[in-house]
């Protein structure tokens, strides 16, 4: 009897103390033979994200496998085409299936969305263990993802801004003079003398976000800016963003801007450009190498120049600073946001990750030729980009890529290097409006984006004056309480 | 005015001339607006890049070049043409059963809760919940990344369906009387009489599904998530919008693609001549009600 008590009380002691142990296992699953078992990660990022853009699925199966070993992940992406991609995601968020990683568009209007509908993780912890991000990226930048003072969000790429690209060709061919931070009056007068040439003297795509560069010399801000007490006021509504109107109207009107601009892709703008059809466009800083192949491709070789700014009349300017665009998401629901993290860390952080992105996998995607890089046949033609453009929107710096480039972008790489460095000193402003200060505003953010892009379109193609467009802004800013809401911001 | 013809004395006015002339300079008008686009399509896929470049468009040729379709073959095409060729026809096949059963069923006069059915049906023609609701079935179903979500949710088109419907209902009752007199029974009526005589409907219904499913571009982005499922005109949408990208450094030549839409096109371009015969006619049939 006794020895039964003693052999119970045995037994039970044995299963506590295994219990026990068992509480204190580590959190991280193991295989039976002891190697930490892969945790499955769905990751939505668009179909050109996947080396160096090649849409071939072997291909794109490829750069997964090869994120996989490095982060003993198992990933399931969803990779819809570029141009479907924001219908995706919202159908994909909508439904409740959010992916592990996603990446959001125009992330300084819209992640203030994702993040009040929650569907994203705040990563104030995450990115505590993240020096590899932190070490990058400028905390100011970091401060635009977060809402409600939480972060949401890491940038995809470094922050990105638009130039004036001019065509060396034409300015000698026609006397243009133009400094890289003329004037608006010089501007003006210069690219008159192409005006009627049969060439466009300056291209503007239809995204009409891209007015602040001729809003920056007047001392604009195309939408709800800061002053200098740090109060939001309404930029749009301001003597100097008429007079930033009236300017780019009389450009329009005296044939220097490109009379079809409201039906222009930026495709269409980059080829008219390398092609000759127009003098200039406005484009990113890291365009440089590729307008100078292109041209070369269509028999239309020249060098090309930058404008970084245009000064106004009381000498103020600036670039278009569209500083944050892309970002990388982790999904609110996510069961292993620490390794969906280190996905984040591995391919938009790390050289190898980087360089995995921009170029794919070795004897897929590419083969190195003696010490050359080379872009395989199957590759090459299914959209794959073999370029040096690519690294130079991401934050971790190559000064060795371990092969060399074709002949042509080794020779041009140092001046684009020196573009992209001015570029970063010719900023021009950019503010954030935090979400969830103003219910007013981000209820009607997108009504008066709309609203500002219609009057302006309606202003350059002469419709209207800017008289007459003032009185229709005037009357819609009523009509969204926008007083009421600068008030809900200042407050 | 008149003219001896065949035996038969005919008079055709001046007004008469003036008119037949206005009617094939309109429809010559006609013709060329829908071949002139067609034919810049052709020309441009096939000329040089330098031609595009200062080009844009071209009608005339100045050289040239398949290079852009052999782009195409070499780009993973093929596989999103398996793809696109595996859910057409098994879309197609399962849409045509089903619509032809049931476009039977519905056109018979006795058929209990008929104009129930009729309105029924005909209502999810302008009911659309959108999209999101869409997922949510095709999810809940189990059919996300599988191609059944592409062809079973859309199985029966309803415009498809009435005319199917309306057509069967043209097809005199004797005739089907005599079958079933002479001993056939109700499958037997539809394989044996009904499907014959229906030729003509099935032929044009039958390219109006495929068109439809060879077309099917949402769908595809919406259910299926895996690339390698892709069909053809998401992989060749991505390739022409590749360029539209702000970052992209693809080339933004119009050659490669026209080249796209050519490629895009021909299965149809083959598939029509076969079924254009039957095509007119089953319409006009079609719409018809004895």
């Amino acid at each position: 009897m006794l020895f039964g008590r003693r052999l119970s009380a045995l037994l039970l002691c044995s299963v506590m103390s295994v219990s026990l142990l068992a509480g204190c296992q580590n959190d991280k699953k193991t295989s039976e033979d002891g190697a930490e078992e892969r945790v499955k990660l769905t990751f939505c990022m668009s179909q050109t994200g996947w080396g160096g853009e090649a849409v071939d699925p072997e291909l794109m199966k490829e750069v997964e496998k090869y994120i996989e070993e490095k982060t003993n992940t198992d990933l399931e992406i969803i990779a819809p085409p570029q141009s479907s991609y924001n219908d995706k995601l919202n159908v994909l968020l909508t439904s409740g299936e959010i992916p592990d990683i996603f990446v959001v568009r125009k992330a300084m209007d819209n992640i203030q969305v994702m993040a009040s509908r929650g569907y994203t993780m705040p990563m104030d912890d995450l990115i505590k263990n993240a020096p590899e991000i932190t070490s990058l990226v400028d905390p100011e930048y970091l401060d635009y993802l977060k809402v409600n003072g939480s972060l949401q969000a890491v940038p995809m790429y470094v922050p990105m801004s638009k130039i004036i690209w001019l065509r060396k060709d034409f300015m000698d061919q026609y006397g243009v003079n133009l400094s890289e931070t003329p004037t608006t009056q010089e501007f003006y007068n210069e690219m008159k003398k192409l005006a009627g040439k049969g060439i466009t003297p300056f291209t503007f795509p239809k995204f009409l976000d891209n007015l602040p560069f001729f809003f920056n010399p007047f001392g604009a801000y195309y939408g709800i800016g800061v002053d200098k007490d740090g109060k939001y006021y309404d930029g749009f509504n301001t003597p100097e963003a008429r007079e930033a109107l009236s300017y780019v109207a009389k450009l329009y009107k005296d044939k220097i801007w490109d009379q079809e601009f409201l039906t222009n892709e930026n495709a269409t703008i980059r080829e008219k450009l390398f092609s000759g059809k127009a003098a200039s466009t406005i484009d990113y800083f890291n365009r440089y190498i590729y307008f100078v192949n292109e041209s070369e491709k269509v028999n239309a070789t020249t060098e090309f120049v930058p404008i970084y700014e245009l000064k106004g009349p009381n000498g103020q300017g600036g670039n278009l600073n569209e500083a944050i665009q892309d970002v990388i998401c982790i999904s609110s629901k996510s069961k292993h946001p620490e390794k969906a993290m280190e996905v984040i860390k591995y391919y938009f952080y790390s050289q190898e990750g980087v360089k995995l992105r921009c170029l794919g996998v070795e004897d897929k995607h590419y083969t190195i030729e003696n010490g050359y890089i080379k872009p395989m046949e199957k590759a090459l033609n299914s959209g794959y980009k073999c370029d040096v453009n690519q690294f130079l929107l991401y934050y971790p710096k190559f000064t060795d890529y371990g092969f060399k480039w074709d002949e042509s972008t080794e020779k041009l790489l140092p001046r684009q290097m020196e573009l992209v460095e001015e570029a970063n000193k010719h900023l021009g402003p950019k503010y954030l409006i935090p979400g969830g200060k103003s219910d007013l505003y981000d209820k009607n953010l997108s009504a008066y984006k709309k609203k500002i892009d219609e009057i302006s379109s309606k202003i350059i193609l002469g419709t209207i004056t800017v008289d007459e467009g003032y009185e229709e802004y005037e009357a819609f800013w009523k009509s969204i309480k926008g007083d009421q809401m600068l008030e809900q911001l200042n407050n | 005015m008149s003219r001896e013809s065949s035996g038969t004395l005919q008079y055709t006015s001046v007004g008469r001339k003036v008119f037949n002339i206005a009617n094939a300079l309109f429809l010559f008008l006609v013709s060329m607006a829908v071949l002139i686009p067609l034919l810049i399509v052709i020309v441009t896929s096939l000329s040089p890049d330098s031609v595009v470049a200062r080009e844009g468009y071209v009608l005339i040729p100045q050289g040239i070049t398949f290079e852009n379709y052999t782009k195409i073959f070499k780009s993973g095409y093929m596989s999103a043409f398996r793809n696109s060729i595996i859910v057409t026809i098994s879309s197609t096949l399962v849409s045509m059963v089903l619509t032809v059963v049931m476009g039977y069923a519905m056109a018979q006069k006795d058929l209990i809760g008929k104009k129930f059915l009729i309105r029924f049906v005909v209502a999810t023609m302008v009911l659309d919940a959108g999209i999101i609701p869409f997922y949510l079935v095709v999810k809940n179903l189990g059919m996300i990344d599988s191609y059944l979500s592409l062809i079973i949710p859309t199985a029966i088109s309803t415009y498809n369906l009435i005319l199917m419907k309306n057509y069967m209902s043209s097809i005199p009752t004797s005739l089907i009387e005599a079958a079933r007199i002479d001993g056939c029974s109700e499958l037997g009526i539809l394989f044996r009489i009904v499907i014959p005589v229906s030729i003509p409907i099935i032929a044009a219904v039958t390219l109006f599904y495929t068109v439809s499913h060879w077309n099917n571009y949402l769908h595809v982005v919406m259910f299926i998530n895996d690339s390698s499922k892709y069909t053809l005109q998401v992989l060749l949408r991505q390739l022409i919008f590749q360029s539209e990208s702000a970052i992209s450094s693809a080339s933004a030549l119009n050659n490669f693609k026209m080249a796209v839409m050519v490629m895009t096109m021909i299965p149809v371009l083959i598939l029509y001549p076969f079924i254009q015969r039957y095509f007119i006619s089953g319409i006009m049939l079609g719409s018809i009600k004895e």
